[in-house]
């Protein structure tokens, strides 16, 4: 048998104790919603529920990328040559993008793959359907894990000085 | 210290700037179509004919969808756009559908040699682009040897062997993993290759310390190995994975990306005959 969710939470030290100094000081709100989310995504693997694991997964996938590269701006226009603004009207997809261009070597080994997207994309029942039966089943367990990882990898980061 | 001085910041600094306005462009772009006509989203943007000491810039912008079948290309405009200032850098934009572009690249490739001149691809959408745009600007979004494939758990294998599911079901959706093969037994019963994971739409080596957000690794490690189920049908078994420290594997496999430390991941695999299969 594959890990259950219940074991795989169980070794996810970030889900159950995040460390979210990476959300910005001033953003009060956005830390007490990933704490929420990260509660109900416990409850739900603790119960097997796979289908809630995704979706809560993926959801908490594009608060975490939000509220960190809202905070990142200053580092990104250092790298970029050029002022950035953070757009909070976009999608997972280009969360993924900017933080795996901007971030994915300053933080080894954090790159998010774009099966991410798809993933969380099954919230659409038109995705769901084109997908293997058992999607939730893969998708819970991978979701679990890269969120737990993303968390570990943002907790440990302290954008470098850029002169 | 001697790259240090030779290192010409302005110019970097200057191309950095031009680059960062580009593409802010391309992201309007990107969100005018999305948002506002669906059917036609951006598939591609190439920064062409590339000199950055001059005044004006040019863009060609590929759309999928129906467009007039021509390249339009637009009066210029400043880059500064965002600020409202009428000033340099300006840019000129060359846009088309993918399918016009396709077609006149079949037909008159040499009308489109200039937007290969001095070019930078800042966007694209493979999923939206042809494989002759692709190759035309060498776009490559893939180790030539890699081999896509999708995870099989054991269960399933299991099932599968039963007659209760058809593996090839597996195969909707997108890859879960690539594999880029560095050895391979005579008789071909066992292999081993390098992971890869597609990143921002390339498929890139996996580091090590990724492994663990991995199902096929999880099982593997919790001694339940896995199978994939590879580009074509055939079936391997993960053997085990181990880390070798390689600094001449990127360039010896093509691979489109150097890990930081130079430990590469290797995965071992074993072939599943069909015969095997049937019998389990």
């Amino acid at each position: 048998m594959t890990d259950t969710l219940k074991s795989i939470c169980e070794q996810c030290s970030q889900l159950r104790a995040p460390q979210l100094d990476f959300v910005p000081a001033e953003a009060v709100r956005h830390g007490e919603i990933i704490r929420r989310d990260l509660n109900e995504l416990v409850i739900a693997a603790s119960t097997e529920l796979q289908r809630s694991v995704v979706l809560l997964a993926g959801s908490l996938l594009e608060a975490v990328l939000f509220s960190f590269l809202s905070g990142q701006e200053s580092y990104i226009a250092a790298i970029r040559g050029a002022a950035f603004v953070f757009d909070p009207d976009m999608s997972l997809q280009n969360y993924k993008e900017i933080f795996n261009r901007f971030f994915g070597r300053a933080i080894p080994g954090s790159e998010l793959p774009d099966l991410i997207v798809e993933y969380r994309d099954t919230v659409h029942i038109n995705r769901e359907l084109a997908l293997p039966e058992d999607i939730c089943n893969r998708a819970s367990r991978d979701l679990l894990r890269i969120l737990d990882k993303l968390l570990a990898d943002l907790a440990g980061f302290a954008a470098p000085a850029i002169e | 210290m001697g790259n240090l001085s030779s290192l010409d910041l302005k110019t970097w600094g200057g191309e950095a700037r031009l680059r960062a306005l580009l593409e802010d462009l391309a992201e309007h772009y990107k969100g005018v179509y999305m948002q506002m006509l669906p059917q036609r989203p951006l598939a591609l943007v190439v920064w062409f004919e590339k000199l950055i000491d001059r005044p004006e810039q040019n863009l060609l912008a590929l759309f999928s969808g129906k467009l007039r079948d021509e390249i339009t290309i637009t009066p210029r405009q400043s880059l500064r756009w965002k600020t409202g200032v009428e000033g340099p850098p300006y840019v000129e934009v060359h846009a088309s559908s993918v399918e016009h572009f396709g077609e006149v690249l079949r037909n008159q490739p040499a009308h489109l040699s200039r937007y290969r001149d001095r070019a930078e691809v800042l966007y694209f959408d493979k999923k939206l682009l042809t494989d002759e745009i692709v190759q035309f600007f060498n776009l490559v979004t893939a180790p030539s040897g890699l081999i896509r494939a999708w995870y099989i758990e054991p269960e399933v294998y299991d099932r599968s062997a039963r007659g209760e599911l058809n593996l090839r079901s597996r195969m909707q959706g997108r890859p879960e993993i690539g594999i880029v093969k560095t050895e391979e037994s005579a008789d071909f019963s066992h292999a081993k290759g390098l992971p890869q994971i597609e990143v921002n739409q390339r498929w890139v080596p996996l580091s090590p310390g990724a492994l663990g957000s991995y199902t096929w690794y999880n099982d593997w490690q919790a001694r339940r190995p896995g199978y994939l189920l590879v580009e074509g049908g055939s079936l391997y078994q993960i053997v085990k994975f181990e880390v070798k420290t390689a600094p001449e594997y990127p360039t010896r496999f093509q691979l489109l990306a150097k890990l930081p430390d130079d430990r590469y991941p290797e995965i071992y695999l074993r072939a599943v005959l069909p015969t095997e299969s049937a019998a389990a």
